[in-house]
């Protein structure tokens, strides 16, 4: 799912299938994520999920690896 | 030197068509695009007709939910940030880039600039701030702000079309349109750009039509043809709509050697500020008369000249009759084709202007007047004037547009044939 929400964000002039989000990739370098996708990304998974999730939390994530590894912390979060 | 300009595309998305031939077909048999309306299920609002935008569906909160027609190129991913109108926006400018004959590519090349009219989207920025309000404060959408504010039109359409030029939004109320298109002229004439697109939008929902109720504004028929009567003694409140309109205003001659001959000459314009109420027009349309013969001037026409004046009228008792005085004021003894083609769309808000300037151009490049629908009985001063009750295959020659808004701000257009 994560992979597919990466995906969604990426600005439109350089499409990329989420089979090729690998974990190394930096998300503003090599995807051209902007602060603001990543907001709406930590705001989708604060609703999909049920864990808030602060704008400012994510604002440091600087691979999808890294973005992963967020994502599995929060969940684990008792 | 003052460049001349003419209109070289323009795009459509409203109740009485969405593309330029379904709007011309619309105007000649004053086919009306006003229908019941049920903004709040359930609810005994006012409001109950509206111009709806049929094969849209942007009525909901969450931008993924939204639908349009096939034929128009919109991506998903391009609206999630936007106003409900935005997706409105997109389909307009799609038809008048086609028309213009111009590739995205042109508009990046620094002389072409972005005009916008919309009120914003009161829709999305209640959901939001209830939202906020619900989650005491700390939790707000991203997309709150861009999706809702005034100016969010131009934040967006400037960013996906690449426009490089000037970029501004205009708020006058219901003259928005009308001086976002006026002042794109300014920006030809004056050199500062060869090419201006100008987008006008507006949301139709209950958080955009119904707070009108408070003033009593809008009119309380549930009959679609007896509710927008614009001049009609027996008229009781506008009807709303929305949509969007988008025109493509070039430099003649820039224009000229691209292959591109317009479809009317846009040859002036005028504004002046009643000076007087909030809200409520002029008894004598002071204003309105100025801002004509401002425009006149600003165009180098003279009153005989006028052939076909596209009203504001928006069918409210003090609007319709201001601008009737207005217009019998400066006429005279010249008695041009009036009509208020409100009847047929609803009230556009601040897209009506530009929605308007619009049909004067197309009316212009089909040889047309349109006649005034829904007219029975005019009122004393509404008699004044020329309102011919079907519409007309005669070309208009130089056309006037009128628009006013709150606060007495006042805007006049005038177009004309394109000189051979």
């Amino acid at each position: 799912m994560l992979p597919g929400m990466i995906a969604f964000h990426l600005p439109q002039k350089a499409p990329r299938p989420p089979s090729l989000l690998e974990d190394h990739l930096r998300l503003s370098e090599d995807l051209g994520l902007d602060s603001l996708a990543l907001a709406e990304m930590a705001f989708k998974m604060d609703e999909l999920f049920g864990i808030p999730i602060e704008t400012r939390e994510v604002a440091g994530i600087a691979t999808v690896g890294d973005l992963k590894a967020f994502l599995s912390r929060k969940l684990l979060q008792p | 030197m003052t460049h001349r300009a003419v209109i070289s595309g323009l795009g459509f998305v409203t109740s009485i068509g969405h593309s330029s031939a379904e709007v011309l077909d619309s105007l000649l048999n004053l086919r009306h695009g006003l229908s019941s309306w049920d903004p709040v299920p359930g609810a005994e609002s006012a409001g109950r007709v509206a111009g709806l935008l049929k094969g849209f569906d942007v009525s909901s909160v969450n931008p993924a939910d939204w639908t349009w027609p096939d034929k128009f190129q919109i991506n998903a991913q391009t609206v999630r940030m936007m106003p409900p109108h935005g997706v409105y926006a997109l389909a307009a400018v799609q038809q008048a880039l086609e028309e213009a004959a111009l590739e995205p590519a042109d508009l990046s090349d620094g002389l072409t600039g972005l005009h916008c009219a919309s009120g914003g989207s009161p829709r999305m920025l209640h959901h939001h701030l209830n939202e906020m309000e619900r989650n005491q404060w700390r939790r707000v959408h991203p997309h709150a702000v861009l999706s809702s504010v005034s100016g969010s039109l131009n934040f967006h359409l400037g960013a996906h079309l690449g426009i490089r030029g000037s970029s501004c939004g205009f708020v006058s109320a219901c003259s928005s349109g009308s001086h976002a298109l006026g002042y794109a002229l300014d920006e030809i004439r004056l050199g500062r750009q060869t090419r201006m697109l100008v987008v006008a939008a507006e949301d139709l929902n209950a958080e955009t039509a119904l707070p009108f109720t408070g003033m009593g504004a809008l009119s309380l028929q549930t009959d679609p043809v007896l509710a927008s009567r614009p001049f009609n003694s027996r008229r009781d409140g506008f009807v709303p709509t929305g949509g969007a309109v988008a025109l493509v205003l070039e430099r003649s001659d820039a224009a000229e050697s691209r292959g591109v001959r317009g479809i009317a000459e846009m040859l002036g314009w005028g504004q002046a500020c009643d000076g007087h109420h909030a809200a409520a027009p002029h008894p004598d349309g002071r204003g309105l008369l100025d801002s004509m013969r401002a425009a006149l001037r600003d165009a180098s026409v003279s009153v005989p000249e006028i052939g076909y004046i596209n009203a504001h009228a928006p069918s409210t008792p003090a609007g319709d009759r201001a601008e009737a005085r207005a217009i019998a004021a400066l006429m005279g003894e010249h008695r041009p084709a009036v009509s208020s083609t409100k009847a047929l769309t609803g009230h556009g808000l601040s897209l009506a202007g530009a929605m308007e300037a619009a049909f004067c151009v197309l009316a212009i490049g089909s040889g047309i007047i349109p006649g005034q629908a829904h007219l029975v009985q005019p009122d004393e001063d509404a008699s004044l004037l020329n309102l011919p009750r079907v519409s007309m295959r005669i070309t208009p020659g130089f056309t006037i547009n009128n628009s006013s808004g709150f606060g007495g701000s006042n805007v006049s257009h005038v177009f004309a044939p394109i000189r051979s």
